[in-house]
């Protein structure tokens, strides 16, 4: 039980982890996509956690714990990092914070869709998810889309959603 | 030990997400977020210490129970807006499906609404309490000064700047 609870101790500051090898990454200045910064942040997250797992009894039960909270956190901070780089509503609280106030206009006029619909483009175009050809976009990997049209459609109908801007 | 605390995790997440959808097909909360953190994060330590006074059970395994509990409904909390609103992204990767030849940036444009992409997000930072409106004006709210506040903090550690779009 006390491996288990060193364990848990760990794995309550695996966030933690993950920022500061995203943040050593990051401060590397390596040329590579910010999404694949993230994964590699992860991946090299896994190293200590092989450690601190052999002073645990590693049963199958204990690996997979260990797994699901480490990947779940991890999940979460990665999602806390993309909400900095492309949620409208952080970018409209910046904009607010910056001025002091903003008229609904203004919003509206800061916010205008080819620049956000451009900077999705980037990021998909570095997920290659999507790919540009003689200046025209076509769908590369149909991973993205297949489990947006399952799951999200799908849960969606579950919670009771009923139109696209509900 | 670390199977049944690995399943008490896993089944207590499971328990909150079919709480979570009766309570959305019922009637769907205003401030749907706000009500997210207390189905999952605060309603379950509260059942769980209430458990010790009938079934004998070590604050440790409660530690390890809800760590377990707190990451997957992080994960899940943290995905809930995908399935608030349709993202931008899928939403461009779902016009692109229609076009095999492939399609020009203008013809995507065409698809999107100024109106409707922004005033969504403005909506929810209201329901969520994060901005108020002042007669025809938006502020921050103190609990948005603080979010945007360790946003702006989160990004100068990683030596990123903000930007706009």
């Amino acid at each position: 039980m006390n491996s288990l609870i060193s364990l848990g101790v760990f794995l309550c500051f695996s966030p933690l982890l993950v920022f500061l090898l995203h943040v050593s990454i990051c401060r590397f200045k390596v040329r590579l996509p910010i999404q694949t910064l993230q994964i590699l942040a992860y991946l090299i997250g896994f190293f200590p956690l092989y450690y601190v797992l052999s002073f645990v009894e590693q049963t199958t039960a204990a690996v997979v714990y260990a797994f699901l909270v480490y990947s779940s956190f991890s999940y979460t901070y990665f999602h806390f990092f993309n909400m900095s780089e492309t949620a409208r509503r952080i970018k409209i609280l910046y904009e607010i914070n910056r001025t002091g106030f903003l008229k609904e206009k203004e919003i509206l006029c800061l916010y205008k869709t080819s620049d956000i619909v451009q900077k999705r483009l980037v990021r998909l175009l570095d997920m290659r998810e999507i790919a540009l050809e003689a200046g025209r976009y076509k769908l590369q990997s149909h991973l993205l889309l297949a489990v947006a049209i399952l799951l999200i459609n799908w849960w969606r109908l579950v919670l009771g959603f009923r139109d696209k801007s509900e | 030990m670390a199977l049944s605390l690995t399943l008490a995790g896993i089944l207590s997440f499971f328990g909150c997400l079919l709480f979570h959808v009766i309570l959305w097909r019922l009637n769907r909360p205003r401030n749907d977020s706000g009500t997210i953190f207390v189905i999952f994060l605060f309603i379950p330590p509260i059942f769980a210490v209430a458990a010790r006074f009938f079934y004998p059970v070590s604050f440790a395994s409660i530690f390890l129970w809800y760590l377990l509990h707190f990451s997957l409904s992080g994960a899940y909390i943290a995905t809930y807006p995908v399935f608030q609103a349709i993202s931008p992204s899928l939403e461009i990767l779902l016009i692109m499906d229609n076009y095999p030849e492939g399609l020009e940036a203008q013809t995507l444009l065409s698809y999107f609404n100024d109106r409707r992409l922004v005033k969504e997000r403005v909506r929810d930072l209201l329901n969520s309490r994060l901005a108020k409106k002042k007669t025809d004006t938006y502020h921050l709210s103190p609990v948005g000064f603080c979010v945007i506040r360790t946003f702006i903090a989160y990004r100068k550690i990683l030596g990123l700047g903000f930007q706009t779009g």
